[in-house]
């Protein structure tokens, strides 16, 4: 935290004498700055974080439309439909800006830019001016936007780089961030850039020409406003988090939990488990090569032969899916018919009834003729 | 009489203006702003917040900056 050269939180009407010469000089160096600046070229930020986000938004959808996953694939693409209209609109803001660099009025003297200074701690709170790391900052009210409590702000402008193209900072003092997004501290706030919308022509017209008051005053009132057609997170989505596969950002109401490895997910995103019912996100889920059915990690089986993903269903008694179970059958029947085939090739037993006194006797020599009679055969 | 008129909405205008004798904040609100509520601006002459029936004076500082402007 740097050692403020002033802070008017602290100062007492005894001491504002002292502080006013420290004002003033600070004042001149500004003024001298952006004297300076005024024979300089404007500089013009070209919207690259919003045309990264909707490249970025353009392959989210297509990762969703290959796996099928249309509501996510929906939602997506109105994300990526605000963030087209944010690039236009910056678009059309720096094509006024670009018009109007001709007619800037002139920079404030130094004078005017201490009164601005001083007038600061009537509008705001927390103001102090640090010469070393050449700041001045002011501390906003605490924000709520639509029962959403954001906490206060500190405004920061690097004096020293007006004219470039992050002269300021917007920095959350007590952050609550977007679920999905650490860094989005505020719907139009991201890493402490504001994006400006509406107001940024006329913030760099106050910035140029040294209306520092006007400059606070815009920025803090554009903190103050929520405008949900072009946020960064919108605050219905405030408090959600993303789903684990898709990104989708989910409401408390619409999220679900893999019931095996307990990712946060989406409804669109999970599969029930043809066996055990269970909710299982894309990890966790596998198709069985036979009936296709979705099937868990658990209840997911491997044939003992082609080692290929089967519900138990699928699986033979000794863990062969029908494929392998028909070749083992058929080579089990190959070798029963060769065993077959071996056993009739040997030659039969020779017959031991002459030279076997408890042989059973022939009955060829003798036959019965009728009841009581016997013929013998000649 | 000339005052520095800096109008906050839209894309931002600071410039001197001249108007007639005796304009108070309202009347002027009323010329430059004739699509507006005051009670939707922040209206400061001299940096300082004032009555709806001020009078103005040859020289003042004059700012309106809207109390909703939309970021992005």
């Amino acid at each position: 935290m740097p050692t403020p050269l002033v802070s008017f939180g602290d100062l007492a009407d005894g001491t504002m004498h002292k502080n006013q010469k420290s004002l003033l000089r600070v004042a001149e160096r500004i003024a001298s700055h952006l004297q300076r600046l005024g024979v300089a070229p404007f500089s013009f930020e070209l919207p690259d974080e919003h045309w990264d986000q909707c490249q970025c938004l353009i392959r989210q959808i297509d990762l969703c439309v290959s796996r099928g996953w249309l509501h996510a694939a929906g939602l997506l693409k109105d994300r990526l439909e605000r963030a087209i209209e944010r690039c236009s609109d910056r678009l059309r803001d720096i094509s006024r800006q670009a018009a109007g660099y001709g007619r800037l009025a002139p920079v404030q003297s130094a004078r005017e830019i201490f009164q601005d200074l001083t007038a600061l701690s009537d509008e705001f709170e927390g103001v102090t001016l640090d010469g070393s790391s050449q700041t001045v900052s002011i501390t906003t009210q605490p924000i709520v936007l639509e029962e959403i409590a954001l906490g206060s702000f500190e405004i920061r402008l690097h004096w020293d780089r007006v004219g470039e193209r992050r002269p300021y900072e917007v920095v959350a003092l007590h952050p609550n961030p977007a679920g999905e997004s650490s860094d989005t501290t505020h719907p139009h706030v991201r890493g402490n850039q504001l994006c400006e919308g509406d107001g940024q022509a006329a913030i760099a017209r106050a910035l140029r020409t040294g209306r520092l008051l006007d400059f606070f005053q815009l920025v803090s009132r554009i903190l103050d406003t929520y405008n949900s057609s072009s946020a960064y997170v919108s605050l219905s989505e405030w408090n959600g988090s993303p789903c684990a596969d898709c990104g989708a950002v989910l409401g408390e109401e619409d999220q679900y939990s893999c019931d095996r490895c307990g990712d946060l997910q989406c409804r669109d995103c999970l599969s029930s488990c043809i066996r055990c019912d269970a909710l299982c996100c894309y990890s966790c889920t596998n198709h069985c090569h036979s009936c296709e059915e979705s099937v868990c990690s658990r209840c997911e089986r491997t044939c003992s032969h082609c080692e290929r993903t089967f519900c138990t269903s699928c699986l033979s008694e000794i863990g062969l899916c029908d494929e392998c179970q028909e070749n083992h059958d058929a080579e089990s029947l190959d070798d029963e018919e060769f065993s077959q085939t071996v056993e009739a090739q040997t030659p039969a037993a020779s017959p031991a009834r002459e030279s076997d006194p408890l042989a059973t006797p022939s009955t060829d020599a003798v036959q019965s003729d009728c009841l009581g009679q016997t013929a013998v055969r000649p | 009489m000339k005052l520095f008129f800096i109008n906050n909405d839209g894309g931002g205008f600071a410039d001197t203006i001249e108007v007639a004798d005796n304009t108070s904040i309202t009347q002027l609100f009323e010329q430059r702003l004739p699509h507006g509520k005051p009670a939707d601006y922040l209206i400061r002459v001299n940096r300082q917040p004032i009555a709806a029936d001020h009078v103005l004076r040859e020289g003042d500082r004059v700012s309106m900056t809207p109390t909703k402007i939309e970021g992005a």
